[in-house]
């Protein structure tokens, strides 16, 4: 059922790129400025709002096609989850991909080094097939988080 | 055993051997405790804490692994989209098994005994298994709603677990690595304590083993050595050789203990062997004396059984041999002896009075009389231990003896009378009848009179004839309930009952019928006796009140009778005892009348009818008493007589004339009366002797002039005491002959030098025949026996020439002179012619 359901807004994302953008994946240009976006809405609205709009699906500005935005805390605690709300308030600091990467570490090693953000690569289930895909998302912190928002196709 | 110390004792050597075993096993003991105690803990840890831990290891592994298939099981389910309701239950099971496993870390982190490095491992291993079930729910969780994300979480799950394994496999190997060790230590223990035990144990075997050989070898040889020597001892074989090896312990004392024992067996033996020859002999001596001793012998036991019986026992009372055998009992004897005929009254009551008193310890005896007639003295003696011994005595004379003493006591030997004390019985019988029944009674005291001449002349054995004679006669006079008694001598006493009447009546009837009989003639061994006797009587209750007063009035009033006379009887008078008082009191006068020369001596002429002149003189007493005047010479010599008297008076007397016939003409002899109670004086003849040396008279101018009685009595002694005066010189004339019982034969006995007629023939010569006839025959039997006569109471010149025609050579009386003191004698007349002219003079 989770599954149909999941298809359905699958082909509600699709199309909704298909009216305003071109492609049928999101670059990652544009995976950059959904984060800028979230971090400009974090100084806006500050946390709570923040995370709220980003968990959820209907919020357009943080969901596009397989973009998506994903919050942690510095000790790997999922704050935010923009495709996979179940995540939210689990601590996923060791959680690894099928080639063994500990992801999330990765990303608060980037996140707490210079300048701040940067790119991390690994595998990752696609919100619109769910199949594991590459990805390469870019991070960036966030206050006392960071957010990061990956690409499956580049 | 050479290195074993023989002085010290076995029981030190046993406490040693036994201490040292004791300290082995103790140290044996501990040591097995210890082991087994350790074993005992590592066993308990083992069981309670190793084991325990382990096992939950096991158990959390288990329950972890579960969960953790489970959650693989879950998330590959909720991919492959399994009905959720499966799934809702594979969910559950896994949280169960999470759950289930968090409870048994808890229960292991839980326990006490857990090490520091343990609770270090635990804490870690709770951390992770907190982490991995943090990750394992979120997996779940997430796999609820999205299986891919959940695949990718397996990843971490994974990762997680392996963490957990790996802690739990640590934790687990550390547990099993402990115990390893743990058991390791335990197992070197306890074999470490095994070998302990056995070298332990083998040392004990040998300390036991060495100690058993050591007593064994140094005590059970010792002693079965010793008693060997014990059994030969006391066997008897005294000879065996006993070595003392000087050891000072028990054995040594043993040894020795033995040795003396023999030593006082020896001695014993010696003694026993010496004791039964003496009990050897003193049987003998015993059964000697059994069979040798007057009195028969029982010997009975505490149990009243015949013991013993010697022979004399069975002769005394002719009782057949085997008649009672040893172990009859008392009570069986006695009612024996009644059998044959004894009077023992009731055997019990007889056995039973023998038995109370021999148990109160005391001694009892009895008389038993035999059938022919002997007195036997059976003695019961208690002897120590119980038992007693019976002794027979034949007492049969010393029974007859005793009766015939107290018959003596009683009577009067010879003429078997009563006697004095028996007497005194009656009478004093005779005074309660008189308080009773007024009953009067009368008491007679008799006396022969001149007994003792008969006595004297006839010889005792016709004296004691007369007296049983006089008592015979006594005895018929007197009736059949009156006492006639001899007090000994010629007294005899008769008690005269009353008949009723008047009793001085009664008595006088008696006391002449006794005159009667007793004053006839007797004829005694062929020679006719002829006696009188005096009476004195008393009655009561006028003359005494009590048996002593009576007797003495009786004799009162023989004393009178006899005074006046003799040969008749008097009733007692009280004038007769105011007549004693005052010859008391004369007596008692007399005394004084020495001392005071209230006697004077005066002197009677005696006249030579031959020449007619004065030839000697004859001195009499004379008394002037201060109050009763000149008081009679026959009155006072008797006094002094009866009192003793005389001895001094006759002294004085004999000193006084002495004296008095120095001062006279030589030719004067001076003639001195001698009592018969002087004689009684042993000195006699001494104090004449030493008088005649201290007056300087010339032995051959004294006279003695003595009376028939003087010869009656000690006629041995008075007869030397005359000799030995005639021997001195001096003339012993024989006064009053005639008037005694005398007899002619005192002249024969003695050659008198002079007799005197008494004065009771001279003043009868003219009217009594008889009497002229005695003095003729006196004068002529003087004349052929050469002996001078003198007549005395001559008064008459008829006399006189009745005298001188007689041939009387010598006489005195008032027909020449008076008895003259001696400033009145006048020898101027010597040579008158007619005497009785001095008579006139004196007149």
């Amino acid at each position: 059922m989770l599954c149909t359901i999941f298809r359905l807004l699958a082909a509600l994302f699709i199309l909704a790129p298909a009216v305003c953008q071109a492609s049928e994946y999101g670059t990652k240009q544009e995976a950059v400025d959904m984060v800028k976006r979230v971090i400009e809405r974090f100084d806006r609205d500050g946390g709570e709002k923040t995370f709220a709009a980003v968990t959820d699906q209907s919020t357009p500005e943080f969901h596009d096609r397989d973009l998506y935005p994903f919050i942690y805390d510095l000790n790997g605690v999922n704050v935010a989850h923009g495709a996979r709300p179940a995540l939210v308030g689990k601590n996923l600091l060791k959680l690894k991909d099928q080639d063994g990467k500990y992801l999330i570490q990765e990303m608060i090693d980037i996140a707490r080094g210079e300048p701040g953000h940067g790119w991390v690569d690994y595998k990752w289930p696609n919100p619109i097939n769910n199949k594991i895909e590459d990805k390469s998302s870019y991070i960036e912190r966030m206050g006392d988080y960071f957010v990061g928002v990956g690409v499956y196709r580049f | 055993m050479a290195f074993l110390p023989r002085n010290i004792s076995i029981r030190t050597k046993m406490l040693a051997a036994y201490a040292l075993l004791v300290v082995c096993l103790a140290i044996l003991g501990a040591n097995a405790y210890l082991t087994i105690a350790n074993m005992d803990v590592g066993l308990n840890r083992l069981s309670t804490a190793t084991l325990p831990k382990q096992l939950l290891v096991s158990r959390l592994k288990d329950k972890a692994v579960a969960a953790h298939v489970g959650i693989f099981r879950y998330v590959s389910w909720a991919s492959n989209g399994v009905d959720p309701a499966l799934l809702d239950g594979v969910s559950k099971d896994v949280f169960s098994d999470i759950d289930a496993s968090s409870e048994l870390l808890s229960e292991l982190a839980g326990r006490k005994d857990l090490f520091a490095a343990e609770r270090d491992r635990i804490r870690m291993l709770r951390r992770k298994w907190t982490e991995y079930e943090q990750v394992a729910r979120d997996t779940i969780d997430v796999g609820s709603v999205d299986a891919p994300m959940a695949t990718m979480m397996l990843g971490m799950v994974d990762d997680e677990f392996k963490v957990v394994g790996e802690n739990l496999d640590s934790f687990f190997l550390h547990v099993a690595d402990e115990t390893r060790s743990f058991t390791g230590i335990l197992a070197d223990e306890a074999s470490a304590r095994k070998r302990l035990l056995v070298i332990g144990g083998l040392l004990a075997v040998g300390v036991s083993l060495f100690v058993a050989l050591v007593l064994s070898k140094s005590i059970v040889g010792p002693i079965r050595a010793i008693t060997n020597l014990m059994q030969d001892v006391s066997s008897g074989k005294l000879d065996v050789e006993i070595v003392d090896s000087g050891r000072k312990d028990e054995i040594g004392r043993m040894v020795r203990a033995v040795a003396a024992f023999r030593k006082t067996i020896e001695r014993d033996n010696r003694l026993l062997r010496a004791r039964e020859e003496e009990l050897r002999l003193r049987n003998m001596h015993f059964d000697a004396a059994l069979k040798n001793m007057s009195q028969g012998l029982n010997m009975w036991d505490a149990n009243a059984r015949l013991m013993l019986s010697n022979q004399r026992y069975f002769d005394m009372y002719r009782i057949p041999p085997g008649a009672i055998p040893v172990g009859m009992s008392f009570e069986e004897l006695i009612a024996y002896r009644k059998w044959m005929g004894v009077d023992y009254g009731d055997v019990k009551a007889f056995t039973a009075k023998i038995m109370a008193a021999l148990e109160r310890g005391e001694a009892i005896s009895h008389y038993v009389e035999t059938d022919d007639g002997r007195v036997i003295n059976v003695i019961n003696r208690p002897m120590p231990g119980g038992g007693w011994v019976a002794t027979h005595d034949d007492v049969t004379e010393r029974h007859r003896a005793e009766e015939k003493i107290s018959l003596m006591a009683r009577q009067d030997a010879l003429t078997s009378l009563a006697n004095r004390s028996t007497f005194l019985e009656e009478i004093e019988g005779a005074f309660s009848r008189l308080k009773e029944r007024a009953e009067p009674f009368a008491v007679f005291v008799l006396d022969l009179d001149q007994f003792k001449a008969v006595n004297d002349t006839l010889g005792h054995p016709v004296g004691d004839a007369l007296l049983t004679a006089v008592g015979e006669r006594l005895r018929d006079c007197a009736g059949a309930s009156d006492t006639v008694a001899r007090f000994g001598g010629d007294e005899f006493a008769i008690l005269q009952a009353t008949d009723g009447g008047a009793q001085r009546e009664t008595a006088e009837r008696l006391a002449k019928d006794i005159l009667n009989a007793v004053n006839g003639p007797y004829l005694i061994d062929g020679n006719e006796v002829v006696i009188t006797t005096s009476i004195g009587i008393a009655t009561a209750p006028e003359d005494g009140e009590d048996p002593d007063q009576i007797l003495k009035n009786a004799d009162l009033a023989l004393y009178k009778s006899k005074s006046e006379g003799r040969k008749g009887y008097r009733f007692f008078d009280p004038v007769m005892a105011a007549e004693m008082r005052s010859r008391r009191a004369l007596a008692a006068d007399l005394g004084e009348a020495l001392a005071f020369e209230q006697i004077d001596l005066h002197y009677q002429p005696i006249t030579d009818l031959g020449t007619g002149s004065t030839c000697g003189l004859e001195a009499l007493a004379r008394w002037n008493h201060p109050v009763h005047g000149r008081i009679s010479p026959v009155t006072f010599i008797a006094l002094a007589e009866e009192t003793g008297m005389i001895l001094e008076l006759g002294r004085w007397l004999l000193r006084k004339a002495c004296a008095d016939a120095v001062t006279l003409p030589e030719h004067i002899k001076m003639a001195v009366n001698l009592s018969p109670v002087q004689f009684r004086d042993p000195n006699l003849f001494q104090v004449i002797e030493a008088t005649l040396a201290r007056t300087g008279l010339a032995p051959e101018r004294l006279e003695v002039e003595i009376t028939e009685s003087v010869l009656l009595q000690q006629n041995r002694e008075n007869l030397a005491t005359l000799h030995a005066l005639r021997d001195l010189g001096a003339s012993v004339v024989l006064d009053d002959f005639g008037t005694g019982y005398s007899s002619l034969t005192y002249l024969q006995e003695f050659p008198f030098d002079k007799i005197k007629i008494d004065r009771s023939f001279v003043s009868q010569v003219h009217s009594n025949t008889d009497c002229a006839a005695i003095v003729k025959a006196v004068t002529g039997l003087a004349r052929a026996l050469k002996v001078t006569t003198v007549a005395e109471g001559v008064e008459a010149p008829a006399q006189l020439d009745f005298l001188q025609a007689a041939g009387c050579h010598q006489a005195q009386g008032y027909l020449f002179s008076r008895p003259v003191p001696l400033a009145e004698l006048d020898f101027s007349l010597a040579g008158r012619e007619r005497p009785w002219t001095g008579r006139a003079n004196t007149a």
